[in-house]
C-alpha cells in the first residue's frame, strides 16, 4: 500500500493561513494574527541566549531536526485540501496528477467523479482551489429526479423552485450574496483528478513562493507509525529538557523518522493512522457493490443540456446517472456483488442496453434480464438489447404516465467500468491526543446521496478553523484540549448524515408491498411540499454548516 | 431539583460563627469596606497558615491550597474537571492580547504576527498547571508562572516539557512555587502585565492580594488583569448550584460564594487601594517596597475595562456578554487596570 506522506512545517504556512482568513473574516482577526512558536527560524537566536545554561545544546538541535508541527498522512482530496487550508504541501507520487490535463475537446472522462455541493464549493473557493479547476470539465446540474423503481413514485428537485423557497431564509440569502459561485446549481459533478490537480497546483504555487519552508516527501511510503516512548529517539540526550514521548513518529520506507506535534490521518478507509491511534470503527458492509462507468448519452431529447441528475431506487440498490458533459454522464449502480461482477464483464453493447433497461423497465423485467446475464455471461445467445427494447415498448403502451426518463445511453467509454464494495463506517472517535482523523479515515458512507467527499471537505474546513484558532491563541495544537472542538463539531453531523443515508438505503432496498406503499406516499407528499423539499436540499447541499 | 442539602453543607462551617440565614447571605451584599475586617473564621485559617507556611503568604488560604494540591493530577487530563478553564483560554487569550496590544500599531512584520506578545514580561499568579502560562509563552511573552501549590507547579513543569517550542522561544516560561507577597519581597523586576485569573475568589484577603499584585505592576503603562465571579444570586445559581452540584462540570466546592467579589467592589479596591494602604500600619512592609522611590500618584491603578462573560453550554465556549445585557457583570467577568503614564 502506498501511503504518500504529506509533511508540513507549519510556521510560515500558518502565517499565510492566518493572513488569508483575516481577509475572509473581513479584518476581524487582523489584530490577533499569530502563529505557534515554531522550532526552526528562532532556533539560532535561542541557541545564543541559552548557550551558557545548556551545554548539550547541539544534541538538542539534532534531536529537533525532524520535528514537525503537522504531518498529514494521505494525499487524497481531503489530505490535499487540508494542506491547502493550512497552506502547506507535499506528498507522494504526484507526477500523474501534476500532468493531468483537462481538455474540453476530449470527451473521455474518468470514472472517478464526485458531486461537489455548494457548501464544499464555497470552501474550495475560499482556499483558492475552485479557481484552479478546469472549468470546462466541471458540470453543474440544476435538476434532480429520484424515483422508486417499484412504484414509480417520484420526487423532482429543481434548483429554481428551491432557491425561491430558500430565498425567504436569511441564511441562504447571505450565502448567495457572499458567493459569486452560481448558487442556482444543486451541485457540480467533477472528476476527482480535476479536483486533485487543482489542489496540487494551488499548493505548488504556494510552495514556489515559500521554498524551503515546506517539506515534501515524494514517492515515499509510510512504513510504520510509533509513539515516542517506544523507540530510541535520542531519549537520553533530550529528556532533561523535553519529553516528546507523546509525539507520534512517522517512519518512512527510506528510514527517515519524523516526529510530529499533530498527526492527521487522511489515509482512507483502512487508515494506518487510525490503527496506530487504536481507534475502532463502527459500521458494517452492505451486501452490495457499486459499478461505476462513464456513459455516452444521446441528449437530443433535452436539447443537449444534460443538467439533470437521475436516480432510480431498485430493490437491489440505487442506480444513478450524473451529468459530466452535454453528451457524457457518469453512472453509479449499486447492486449485489454477483450481479456487479457480471455487469462489469458483459460486452459493451449489452451493458449499454442493460443500463437503459435499469432506468426504464419494471422490476420483473429486470429480474429476468439479471437471470439471463447470470446464466450466460457474455454469450450472444440472448440479445439483451432486443430484449430491453421489446419490453420497453410493451411498458410504454401499457403505461399512461409521461414521467421524465433519463437520456438514452448510446455507449460506454472503454475501460471505464469498475466496481467497489459498499460500506458504512464511523470511527468511534475522531481525535486522540495528537492524532486527528478526517475524511474516509473517520467515516465511510453509502454513495447514494453523493455526500462522502463533501463530508470530508466539511471535516477539513472545520479542522482548519480549529487549528487556526489554536495557533492564534497560543495553544499546543496537538493537545487534545485544542482539537476536541473539531470532534464535537463534526461527529454528530457526520453521524446524522451517515444514519440518514443508511436508513434511506434500507428503506428503498425493500420491496414488500406495505413499505413500498408507505415510501411512495412519502415521496409523493414531499414532492408536493416545496418548503420541505427546500429543507431537504439545504441539508444535502451542505448549506447549513 | 437542585440538591439543596449541599447548600446547607457548604454554609455550615461558618454559620457556626456568624449565624446568618441563607437568604441573607445570598441577597445582602457584604459590606466590604476598603479596610475589610477579617472575619473570625478567616482568622483561624490564617493562624493555621502561619504555622505551616512562611508568614508572608498571608493571602494564601490553607484550605484552598489543599484543594488545589489535590487537584494537581487534573490540570491537563484530557477529560478532566478543568475543561471549563481550558476552554476559557479561547476567550482570555484574545482578551489579554487586546488589552496588551491596544496601544500598539498593527505590525506587518511576520515575526511580530507570529509572536504578538514578544517582549512583554508577564506574571501569571495562581498559574496552577500552566493552562494560561503556556499559551502566553508560545505567543512570545516572558512568563513567570507562580502558584502556592507545589504539586501544581510540578505538574506545570512536567507538562511544559512536552512542547519544545516553549523551550526554544522566543518566549520563555519560568514556574515558581511562591506567593505574590514573596515575589514582592524578593524585589522581582516589575511586570508589564500581572494576570490574576480566577484566583482572587480563592485568596484570604482580596484587598491585600490586590495591593501586592499592584506592587508588581510596572509604573507607566503596566497592567493588571483579573478575572473572577460576581457575588449575585445568578452567579450562585450558575457557578455553584448548576455547575458544581447539578451538572458537576466543575469539581464540587471549588468555589465559595462568600469570596465572590462584585465588580464595583473590585474596582474600588483596585483604584482606592493605593491611598488606603499608605496609612495602614500592618501593611508597612508591602508599602515600602511598592512605593520605593516612586511618586505615589504615578503608581495608582485605574480600571480601564470590565467585560462580562458567560459559558455557552451548547457550543462549549466562553462568550462575551452583549453590551446591553442586564446581567452582563453578574457572573464571570474580566477586569483590566492600568498604571497610566504621567
Amino acid at each position: 500500500m502506498s501511503l504518500p506522506a504529506l509533511t508540513l512545517k507549519k510556521q510560515h504556512v500558518f502565517c499565510r493561513f492566518a493572513l488569508r482568513t483575516t481577509f475572509r473574516y473581513s479584518g476581524k482577526l487582523s489584530k490577533s494574527l499569530a502563529t505557534l512558536s515554531s522550532l526552526n527560524t528562532e532556533f539560532f537566536s535561542a541557541q545564543k541566549q541559552q548557550q551558557e545554561r545548556l551545554s548539550p545544546f547541539l544534541n538538542i538541535k539534532e534531536a529537533l531536526e525532524n520535528v514537525y508541527d503537522v504531518i498529514i498522512v494521505g494525499g487524497g482530496i481531503t489530505g490535499l485540501a487540508l494542506a491547502n487550508a493550512l497552506a502547506l504541501i507535499d506528498i507522494g507520487n504526484f507526477s500523474r496528477i501534476r500532468e493531468w490535463r483537462g481538455d474540453s475537446a476530449n470527451e473521455y472522462y474518468s470514472n472517478r467523479v464526485s458531486s461537489i455541493t455548494p457548501g464544499s464549493a464555497r470552501f474550495l473557493k475560499d482556499i483558492g482551489v475552485w479557481q484552479k479547476l478546469d472549468h470546462t470539465r466541471v458540470k453543474p446540474y440544476q435538476k434532480m429526479v429520484v424515483w422508486d423503481g417499484v412504484s414509480d413514485a417520484q420526487i423532482f428537485f429543481d434548483s429554481e423552485n428551491i432557491s425561491q423557497a430558500l430565498s425567504s431564509l436569511p441564511l441562504f440569502q447571505r450565502l448567495i450574496k457572499k458567493d459569486s459561485i452560481d448558487s442556482n446549481s444543486i451541485a457540480w459533478i467533477i472528476e476527482n483528478s480535476n479536483i486533485q490537480h487543482g489542489l496540487l497546483s494551488n499548493l505548488d504555487h504556494f510552495r514556489d513562493k515559500n521554498s524551503g519552508k515546506i517539506s515534501i516527501f515524494d514517492n515515499k511510503k509510510v512504513e510504520r507509525i510509533t509513539c515516542g516512548n517506544d523507540n530510541d529517539f535520542d531519549e537520553t540526550k533530550t529528556h532533561e529538557f523535553f519529553d516528546l514521548s507523546e509525539w507520534p513518529i512517522v517512519e518512512l520506507d527510506d528510514g527517515q523518522k519524523l516526529k510530529t506535534r499533530l498527526l492527521i490521518g487522511a489515509d482512507g478507509i483502512n487508515s494506518p493512522v487510525r490503527s496506530f491511534a487504536n481507534i475502532e470503527t463502527l459500521g458494517w458492509d452492505y451486501n452490495s457493490h457499486a459499478v461505476v462507468a462513464t456513459l455516452n448519452i444521446d441528449s437530443t431529447t433535452d436539447n443537449h443540456i444534460n443538467n439533470t441528475a437521475w436516480q432510480r431506487f431498485l430493490p437491489t440498490g440505487p442506480i444513478a446517472m450524473l451529468p459530466l458533459h452535454p453528451h457524457v454522464s457518469s453512472m453509479v449502480w449499486s447492486t449485489t456483488p454477483q450481479l456487479a461482477a457480471k455487469i462489469r464483464q458483459i460486452p459493451a453493447d449489452q451493458f449499454v442496453e442493460l443500463v437503459n433497461g435499469a432506468f426504464r423497465l419494471g422490476i420483473a423485467d429486470l429480474n429476468y434480464l439479471y437471470k439471463i446475464i447470470e446464466k450466460s455471461p457474455g454469450s450472444s445467445d440472448y440479445n439483451i438489447g432486443d430484449e430491453v427494447k421489446w419490453r420497453e415498448s410493451v411498458n410504454m403502451n401499457s403505461k399512461k404516465s409521461s414521467s421524465p426518463v433519463p437520456p438514452r445511453v448510446v455507449g460506454v467509454q472503454e475501460n471505464s467500468r469498475a466496481s467497489f464494495p459498499l460500506r458504512m463506517r464511523n470511527a468511534e472517535c475522531y481525535v486522540k491526543n495528537r492524532v486527528v482523523l478526517i475524511g474516509d479515515a473517520a467515516h465511510v458512507i453509502h454513495p447514494l446521496a453523493g455526500q462522502g467527499l463533501n463530508q470530508g471537505i466539511a471535516d477539513v474546513e472545520c479542522l482548519a478553523k480549529v487549528i487556526e484558532r489554536g495557533v492564534i491563541n497560543g495553544q499546543d495544537i496537538g493537545d487534545l484540549h485544542s482539537i476536541q472542538e473539531y470532534a464535537s463539531n463534526r461527529y454528530i453531523k457526520n453521524l446524522m448524515m451517515i444514519g440518514t443515508v443508511d436508513k434511506l438505503h434500507k428503506l428503498f432496498s425493500n420491496d414488500s408491498a406495505p413499505i413500498v406503499w408507505m415510501r411512495s406516499l412519502g415521496l409523493r407528499m414531499i414532492d408536493g411540499l416545496e418548503p420541505v423539499k427546500a429543507e431537504i436540499m439545504k441539508f444535502a447541499m451542505g448549506i447549513e454548516r | 431539583m437542585l440538591p439543596f442539602h449541599s447548600v446547607k453543607q457548604r454554609l455550615s462551617p461558618w454559620t457556626n460563627h456568624s449565624r446568618r440565614s441563607f437568604s441573607r447571605i445570598l441577597f445582602t451584599p457584604i459590606n466590604r469596606s476598603i479596610h475589610s475586617t477579617i472575619s473570625p473564621w478567616q482568622e483561624n485559617v490564617r493562624d493555621n497558615l502561619e504555622h505551616q507556611h512562611d508568614p508572608a503568604s498571608i493571602t494564601v488560604n490553607a484550605t484552598e491550597l489543599e484543594k488545589f494540591n489535590n487537584l494537581s493530577h487534573e490540570w491537563w487530563s484530557p477529560n478532566g474537571s478543568l475543561g471549563l478553564l481550558h476552554r476559557m483560554n479561547g476567550f482570555r487569550i484574545p482578551y489579554i492580547k487586546k488589552q496588551l496590544l491596544k496601544t500598539q500599531k498593527q505590525s506587518q512584520d511576520e515575526n511580530a504576527q507570529i509572536y504578538p506578545l514578544r517582549g512583554f514580561k508577564i506574571l501569571d499568579i495562581g498559574c496552577g498547571g500552566g493552562i494560561l502560562s503556556e499559551p502566553l509563552a508560545r505567543l512570545g511573552a516572558t512568563v513567570i508562572g507562580a502558584d502556592a501549590s507545589s504539586q501544581g507547579i510540578e505538574v506545570a513543569k512536567l507538562h511544559a516539557k512536552k512542547d519544545p517550542a516553549l523551550f526554544i522561544g522566543p518566549g520563555s516560561l519560568d514556574y515558581r512555587c511562591t506567593t505574590i507577597e514573596q515575589l514582592l519581597k524578593e524585589n522581582e523586576p516589575k511586570f508589564d502585565l500581572v494576570c490574576a485569573m480566577e484566583i482572587i475568589e480563592h485568596v484570604d484577603d482580596s484587598t491585600k492580594f490586590i495591593k501586592a499584585c499592584s506592587g508588581l505592576v510596572k509604573p507607566d503603562g503596566g497592567q493588571l488583569i483579573l478575572s473572577t465571579i460576581s457575588r449575585t444570586p445568578l452567579s450562585y445559581l450558575l457557578t455553584i448550584l448548576i455547575a458544581e452540584n447539578f451538572l458537576r462540570i466543575v469539581p464540587e466546592k471549588t468555589h465559595d460564594y462568600l469570596k465572590y467579589i462584585m465588580p464595583e467592589e473590585l474596582k474600588d479596591t483596585i483604584e482606592n487601594d493605593y491611598n488606603s494602604f499608605l496609612h495602614e500600619d500592618d501593611d508597612l512592609q508591602v508599602t515600602e517596597i511598592s512605593v520605593k522611590g516612586n511618586d505615589p500618584k504615578k503608581d495608582a491603578l485605574r480600571v480601564t475595562d470590565i467585560t462580562g462573560v458567560w459559558y455557552n453550554l451548547a457550543t462549549e465556549e466562553w462568550v462575551e456578554f452583549d453590551e446591553k445585557n442586564h446581567f452582563r457583570l453578574s457572573v464571570n467577568y474580566f477586569m483590566t487596570a492600568e498604571k497610566f503614564k504621567h
